[in-house]
């Protein structure tokens, strides 16, 4: 049991990391700023005491020390040096060793992690240079002659009385400290309906006749001074005493619904008036304060939810949109009007809670940026190379399972982009570049789509190399004719590296045949441009969602198919004529040559004549290629369904679909179709090949 | 080889052969529906089944097995398996007849000698005896391989 | 996993008002004798309860209770470093401090 509490506080504490790691980045680039070194003081804190809290001793003991730099360095003790981002950076890797693994047992673990302990505390103890510790924060002033008057204005908001202030306590302490007269405004106190009686709604302003300093008045509200407006100005030397005039002043403020200006007040004061005792009245409206009881909320913004909660809700959705299909479709054979009328509002009820359903499940790519930042940083520095990475677009929002997926191809193409894109600061220079490098990370939304590109400003691909390599590897015929764009796209086929020797880091092209393997499991795509001498930009093209899509019913041979529609360009109708004077599976649409493929011969079904076949024109990239289907069936908004991890690899289908009448339908994967077409895949292939 | 980490298991008949397999495996049995067929999958792999909303794959367990031209008859059923608690690793085997629930205390179960060349499963848990049949129990983690490995 | 949280957060409160009502005996002891002896070793109390408070409060889900103790926390964190003066005010908004965050643990 204590397990999943456990775990609650792993994930709360990576959050915590994640900002840590945040504000390092930012204290790198402002090592003064005392808003960060607070944030991480903060995050350390929190850390250790909920590391102990949950039986994770080392990493309390761990964060610790670290929280003792940080307070050093808070109360400037030690100084911010690059030295201690770098320890702290490290620190935070360990930091997420410990939390996945709880307190070590391992004997490597455990040396690693006290050498690292030792390191800390050395650094804690002499690392920086101990510095004085500059008194400069608030100064007292002299103490004030004799007695003064002051006005004080105190505003507080609405949520004072949320964390158990008590307004009233304030005032007493006030009064407590000389002859005061308190004015109560209470014009922002609303009409019964909206009054919140945990919300505070008056304000206040104290004439205070007193011998302490300035100083000693502002302490009274020194816990409080986040929660309200605070001005203590001095309006006059000596007592003060509430004459009519002084009377009129706060009834006409009150009236205007403003407060009374000091300078006002500082002329009235000077006339020496007699006195008029108006405690009473003070007392009688501070009663009247107290009716307002405290009660205490507090207020939430966002929730934090299971992601398997979110799964389901979305599986659920899913359901629904899937039932509302099968109603509409007996509507539609009843033909009755109200029920056809229902059936219309459940559909329209059931987009809304679709689409709504939708975007809970997305997520900004945020979280993972920092992964990406911390990559580039550390490799840069790793390799002696500068770089400045550049991140846009981090806001977009993307379905969580899809960013799941996206953060093993991503960490592979900028490794590649720092380790073989950018050159070292001098190759640089003599190619006429500034030393530094640059890598922009951008993310943008294009229709359906999420594209993502990774753009260095490195030395880029030369083609020939690549076109030499694919060739000695046997990729491709030494007379294959084809375009710089297609030669760059070899480095996707797997098996493909131009390295001669492979590097630790990762060689380009090792791997980028996975990179396209694990976007197309997202349905997504990927593409290469470069110009050798200045530079590489990968594309990803991401799908918004992996669950619902529009697609063209089909129908091939007895079995119907989805067509995402994203993918299709045009469809027409073909007379059996127009097959037939085909030649090598090319057709001539609009004075166009269009190669297809026969669905039929994808599928390995049996050849048939159709009275009229269909054309379905699908693109990808600059490729065109016709998809032959027996019969369109129509246009279906529907949720895409994994197949499951035994037909994950399948060739062309990549998901299915229920239909309204509770069949199946599978879909097709359009640039997959692409893929082996262009490589000559559906010609008289044969089943035993499989 | 073996393990009694279940306690319960469910006989069926495949071909006229019986076999069992770990009843905390089992989610479903459900007669046959429709299934959708899935092209370019090998034999065995016969489709994907709707079941609840989710599309569960199907496999033929006699053709697995080695046994040719299988029928369809009324006991013909679809045992529901999820080995690893995933939905995405729910499968569906078809099975000739569903034969009963065994409870394993009190069972001798020896190692299993049958050994069927043309069989894609060869590695069972052991065999025992009921009412005079010999029944094998199924390894699910070959069974899973052995679904997982055609593509 | 609710009982676990409920034992934990229930030995936080406990340990909390604890700690609470034994600083809080301090300063009215401090009232009465010359305070200047110990004030830096009281505030170091006060800081180090109230560190702790504003650590641990919210992993319970005592929000509530952090923006006051971390309130008292800075506070006293400057004046146990000599940055600020240990005002007679500052005692009795102390004590105060103390007992709204005694009261919002009962609660």
């Amino acid at each position: 049991m204590i397990d999943k509490f456990k775990a609650k506080f792993v994930e709360e504490s990576l959050d915590n990391v994640n900002d840590l790691e945040e504000a390092l980045f930012a204290l790198e680039n402002d090592m003064q700023s005392k808003d960060l070194i607070e944030r991480i003081f903060r995050a350390m804190h929190s850390l250790k005491g909920g590391g102990a809290m949950f039986g994770f001793n080392h990493l309390s003991d761990f964060t610790h020390h670290l929280e003792n730099i940080f307070d050093k360095v808070r109360n400037n003790k030690l100084e911010v040096t690059p030295d201690l981002i770098s320890l702290t950076f490290t620190a935070v890797d360990e930091i997420k060793f410990l939390l996945q693994k709880g307190d070590l047992t391992e004997k490597d673990d455990l040396d690693a992690y006290r050498a690292f302990m030792a390191k800390i505390q050395d650094f804690s103890e002499s690392g920086g240079n101990i510095r004085a510790a500059a008194t400069t924060a608030e100064v007292t002033p002299a103490v004030a002659e004799g007695e003064n008057t002051y006005l004080i204005s105190f505003v507080p908001r609405e949520e004072l009385l949320q964390n158990g202030t008590n307004p009233l306590f304030l005032l007493d302490d006030l009064h407590a400290l000389g002859e005061g007269y308190s004015i109560v405004y209470t014009h922002k106190v609303p009409s019964f309906e909206p009054l919140e009686p945990e919300s505070n709604y008056c304000l206040w302003q104290i004439l205070l006749t007193t011998t302490e300093s300035l100083n000693e008045i502002k302490d009274v509200f020194i816990f409080v001074e986040d929660e309200c407006d605070l001005s203590v100005d001095e309006v006059c030397n000596g007592g003060f005493e509430i004459n009519p005039d002084i009377k009129k002043l706060i009834s006409n403020a009150r009236n205007s619904n403003s407060l009374i200006k000091v300078s006002d007040l500082k002329i009235l004061l000077k006339k020496e008036e007699s006195a008029a005792d108006e405690a009473e009245r003070t007392e009688k409206e501070d009663k009247d304060q107290k009716k307002k009881k405290q009660f205490k909320e507090h207020k939430i913004s966002s929730i934090r939810v299971a992601s398997l909660k979110i799964d389901e809700l979305v599986n659920l959705v899913s359901e629904l949109v899937t039932v509302q299909a099968q109603l509409s479709v007996y509507a539609e054979k009843k033909g009755e009007s109200d029920i056809l009328a229902l059936a219309e509002n459940v559909q329209k009820l059931s987009r809304q809670l679709r689409d709504n359903a939708f975007e809970i499940s997305l997520i900004p790519m945020q979280s993972e940026l920092m992964r990406f930042q911390r990559l580039v940083r550390d490799l840069s520095k790793d390799l002696g190379k500068e770089i400045d990475f550049v991140i846009e677009g981090g806001d977009i929002e993307l379905d969580k399972n899809i960013i799941e997926h996206l953060t093993d191809p991503l960490l592979h193409i900028l490794r590649n982009s720092v380790d073989h894109g950018i050159e070292m600061p001098d190759e640089r220079v003599a190619a006429g570049k500034s030393p530094k490098g640059n890598i922009y990370f951008k993310a943008y939304h294009a229709g359906a789509n999420v594209l993502i590109e990774v753009t260095d400003d490195g030395k880029g691909i030369n083609v020939d190399d690549i076109r030499k390599k694919a060739v000695a590897k046997g990729i491709i015929d030494d007379s294959a004719e084809l375009s710089d764009k297609e030669i760059l796209n070899l480095v996707f086929m797997s098996g493909f590296s131009t390295r001669e020797s492979v590097s630790d880091v990762s060689g380009r092209g090792v791997g980028m045949d996975v990179v396209r393997k694990k976007i197309s499991e997202i349905r997504g795509e990927v593409s290469i441009a470069s110009e050798e001498g200045q530079g590489t930009t990968i594309t990803l093209r991401l799908p918004l969602t992996l669950s619902i899509i529009d697609g063209l019913l089909v129908r091939v041979a007895k079995n119907q198919y989805v067509v995402p529609i994203s993918s299709i360009e045009k469809i027409f109708a073909l007379t059996k004529g127009q097959l037939k004077n085909s030649f090598n599976k090319v057709v001539v649409i609009d004075n166009e040559q269009i190669p297809y493929v026969d669905m039929r011969d994808v599928f390995k079904e049996e050849k048939a004549e159709v009275e009229v076949p269909q054309m379905i024109l699908v693109k990808h990239a600059d490729k065109r290629l016709g998809l032959l289907v027996d019969e369109v069936l129509g246009e279906y908004q529907t949720v895409v369904k994994p197949l499951g991890r035994y037909l994950k690899t399948h060739e062309v289908v990549s998901g299915a679909s229920i239909l309204g009448d509770g069949t199946i339908s599978l879909v097709i994967d359009t640039n997959r179709v692409l893929q082996l077409s262009s490589s000559g895949k559906f010609k008289g292939k044969k089943k035993e090949e499989l | 080889m073996l393990e009694n980490s279940y306690n319960t298991l469910l006989s069926f008949k495949v071909h006229d052969e019986f076999f069992a397999l770990d009843a905390m495996r089992v989610n479903h049995i459900l007669e046959v529906p429709e299934i959708t067929r899935i092209p370019n999958t090998p034999d065995f792999m016969v489709g994907v089944l709707n079941l609840h909303g989710n599309i569960i794959p199907v496999v033929d367990l006699r053709l697995m097995m080695g046994f040719g031209n299988p029928d369809f008859t009324n006991d013909t059923a679809v045992v529901v398996i999820n080995p690893e608690e995933q939905q995405d690793s729910s499968l569906g085997l078809i099975v000739d007849m569903v034969k009963e629930v065994v409870e394993t205390e009190g069972l001798e179960i020896k190692p299993t000698v049958a050994d069927k060349e043309e069989s894609m499963l060869r590695n069972f848990h052991g065999t025992f005896s009921m009412d005079g049949q010999f029944v094998h129990i199924i390894d699910i983690e070959e069974l899973v391989a052995a679904a997982e490995m055609w593509s | 996993m609710e009982d676990q949280l409920e034992i934990i957060k229930q030995t936080f409160i406990s340990n909390s008002v604890d700690k609470l009502l034994g600083l809080k005996d301090k300063f009215v002891d401090t009232e009465k004798s010359n305070p200047d002896p110990v004030a830096e070793e009281l505030a170091n109390d006060v800081f180090m309860v109230m560190h702790g408070i504003s650590g641990t409060a919210p992993m319970v889900g005592l929000e509530n209770l952090a923006p006051l103790s971390r309130k008292l926390e800075i506070v006293f964190d400057k004046i146990r470093k000599g940055e600020k003066e240990f005002s007679e005010q500052i005692k009795i908004q102390t004590v105060r401090g103390i007992d709204a965050i005694i009261d919002e643990l009962r609660f």
